[in-house]
């Protein structure tokens, strides 16, 4: 257990070097003169030189990178042009937000997937199953940004039952503003847990201890809830732990559309004002989400089933 | 699948397979592929399908609604929204294609190599693998494209730096397999370059997953290319793409909901047919696999 322990959280070593060697080249992409491009008409020698010395740019490669990642370390990711502010002191407060929003999202996708594969697996074949399947097939390629747009015509604008634009002030008001831009993300996410749901579940209905659960005369539903739907909650751990990346994509989408202060919504408003430190903190930022997801579900895996750290993975 | 140690060519074998797998039966598949080819032909044939130039500007004409003259309406500018999905198509599907065709081959090659030649080699591209997947596919796309500046060869650049890997980890296991079954053994022993080995036996055998995975990276492709354009980090206007024109008309959705409503139902159809012949491929792969 704790070798295993200690053997997982190694493995993220070498990744989180990895990433920070992207996140720093991603300046190095900026064709012709980064300080240039990002100073546009406001360039003067001072400032092209100033941003120079924020980004090491006159150093070596190697030395560049050490400068970026002894900064870094210290919290130090720059200075933003745009807002005359500190990149992290900026980054840092629209976390949590972004943190609530990919949790929401996720508690609204199980709730939406959970039913719909349950009907599916017990009617396995049949017209039930094969709706939900065409249903979520056409979900697939539902486009969030569109999603977005048209919840807020029907569900916020025509119906009123959700607000559309920002993030409200706290408490329930602020689930409220985050349903619309949850169920979004939910939506896209919604048929994959389906499809990994559905089949996990025909799976376990066939295993022995449901047959012997059914032939010891348990009640249907004991048999469904404590055997089958028990039993088939781990692989869907791991499908959503698999897809948060997706998950996170879809917020960055939804936060612009629906005007949240979070992460997402600071990435794409940078472009247009060419904020490279605060494109690289963001991308940075949502790649470690991923990591530590990953790296819980690893744990709760260990927590949840005995056999995972015995077997050696 | 038999092996024998010569084998045609691979183009050959996969037109041959392409060809058994399109006249199996199967309802999904067929509706699949008629419905792709038909978005594909539909797009070929824009111009002898609408009258109306895409680009075209029509002025007092601006925001109609659907009728027999313009069967999806005008847009702000006047222009007809059913050419402009028609053209658009030709644009997405473009993303489609071009957005696997490079990660696929560039991925299938890596694994290939990785798996085949094993060692330092293949940990440093695992590893490498393991970085680039930390990462949130649409967010590193939207950085790359950030710092390279908006267009739509730069998205293919970014989304060529960011899939290769999903394709290469699969082939790289399946190449795992596969260099210790028979026939790759039996290829050694004749003495056969490593190459030849490589790519005339062990990739016809393990490439077909990758295929499978790439009719869903297809629909996500189209989806991120699409989001790009909403963004305006796309191809520039005034190109019909459906992202761009659902961007463009998200300020007239309360009067002319139809400019925005369209280009959003072209992407899911297209999702909805290139995933149902995913399934079918899928589940053709799964049975090959099982003989």
């Amino acid at each position: 257990m704790i070798r295993y322990l200690t053997g997982r959280f190694l493995q993220i070593v070498p990744v989180l070097f990895g990433v920070s060697v992207i996140v720093f080249a991603l300046v190095h992409l900026i064709p012709g003169d980064p300080a240039v491009s990002m100073l546009g008409s406001r360039a003067t020698p001072e400032l092209v030189a100033r941003i120079h010395r924020q980004f090491s740019l006159d150093l070596p490669i190697w030395a560049q990178y050490g400068n970026w990642v002894a900064n870094a370390l210290q919290g130090n990711f720059g200075i933003s042009f745009f807002y005359q502010a500190d990149v992290w002191s900026i980054t840092l407060p629209r976390v949590p937000l972004t943190l609530l929003l990919i949790a929401f999202s996720t508690v609204l996708a199980l709730a939406i997937a959970i039913p719909f594969a349950t009907i599916a697996a017990f009617r396995r074949g049949g017209l039930v199953d094969q709706g939900v399947r065409l249903l979520f097939t056409a979900t697939l390629g539902m486009p969030s940004f569109w999603l977005a747009i048209i919840f807020s015509l029907v569900l916020g604008v025509r119906l009123k039952l959700f607000p559309i634009a920002g993030a409200g002030s706290g408490g329930l008001d602020t689930i409220g503003h985050l349903t619309l831009p949850a169920l979004t993300i939910a939506l896209s996410i919604a048929p994959i847990l389906v499809r990994a749901l559905r089949s996990s579940l025909i799976e376990v209905m066939q295993s022995d201890f449901v047959t012997t659960g059914r032939a010891a005369g348990l009640r249907s539903r004991t048999v469904i809830v404590s055997y089958v739907l028990r039993n088939s909650m781990l692989p869907l751990v791991t499908v959503l732990s698999v897809n948060v990346g997706w998950l996170i994509g879809g917020t960055v989408i939804v936060e612009q559309i629906f005007g949240l202060p979070g992460v997402g919504s600071l990435l794409i408003g940078s472009i247009s004002s060419r904020d490279y430190a605060i494109i690289q903190l963001v991308t940075l930022v949502l790649a470690l989400i991923v990591i530590v997801v990953n790296l819980l579900t690893d744990l709760a895996y260990v927590a949840l089933d005995p056999r995972v750290s015995l077997t050696g993975r | 699948m038999t092996a024998s140690v010569s084998a045609p060519a691979l183009p050959a074998r996969m037109l041959r397979s392409a060809w058994r797998f399109a006249a199996a039966p199967g309802w999904t598949r067929r509706i699949g592929l008629i419905g792709l080819a038909v978005i594909v032909l539909a797009a070929v044939c824009a111009p002898f399908l609408t009258p109306y130039d895409p680009t075209a500007l029509s002025t007092g004409t601006g925001l109609r609604g659907p009728s027999a003259a313009h069967l999806f309406g005008t847009d702000q500018l006047g222009r007809d929204v059913f050419a402009r999905v028609l053209y658009g198509a030709r644009i997405d599907l473009q993303i489609g294609f071009i957005g696997v065709a490079i990660p696929l081959v560039a991925g299938v090659v890596i694994g290939l190599i990785a798996g085949y030649y094993g060692g330092v080699l293949d940990a440093v591209i695992g590893r490498v693998i393991d970085v680039v997947v930390a990462f949130p596919f649409l967010v590193l796309v939207i950085a790359i494209v950030a710092m390279l500046g908006p267009g739509l060869v730069n998205f293919y650049i970014a989304v060529s730096i960011v899939s290769w890997v999903a394709y290469a980890r699969i082939v790289r296991g399946e190449t795992l397999l596969a260099k210790n079954r028979e026939y790759v053994l039996s290829a050694r022993a004749l003495g056969y370059r490593d190459a030849r080995i490589m790519f005339r036996h062990i990739l016809p055998n393990v490439v077909a997953p990758a295929f499978v995975f790439g009719m869903s990276d297809f629909i996500l492709d189209i989806l991120a290319g699409a989001s790009l354009g909403f963004f305006g980090l796309g191809v520039p206007q005034p190109t019909p793409e459906w992202g761009v024109m659902i961007a463009e008309g998200r300020n007239f959705i309360l009067t002319a909901p139809w400019v925005v409503v369209f280009p959003g139902f072209a992407i899911i159809v297209v999702g909805f047919f290139a995933s149902l012949l995913g399934d079918a491929l899928a589940d053709q792969v799964r049975h090959i696999d099982a003989r």
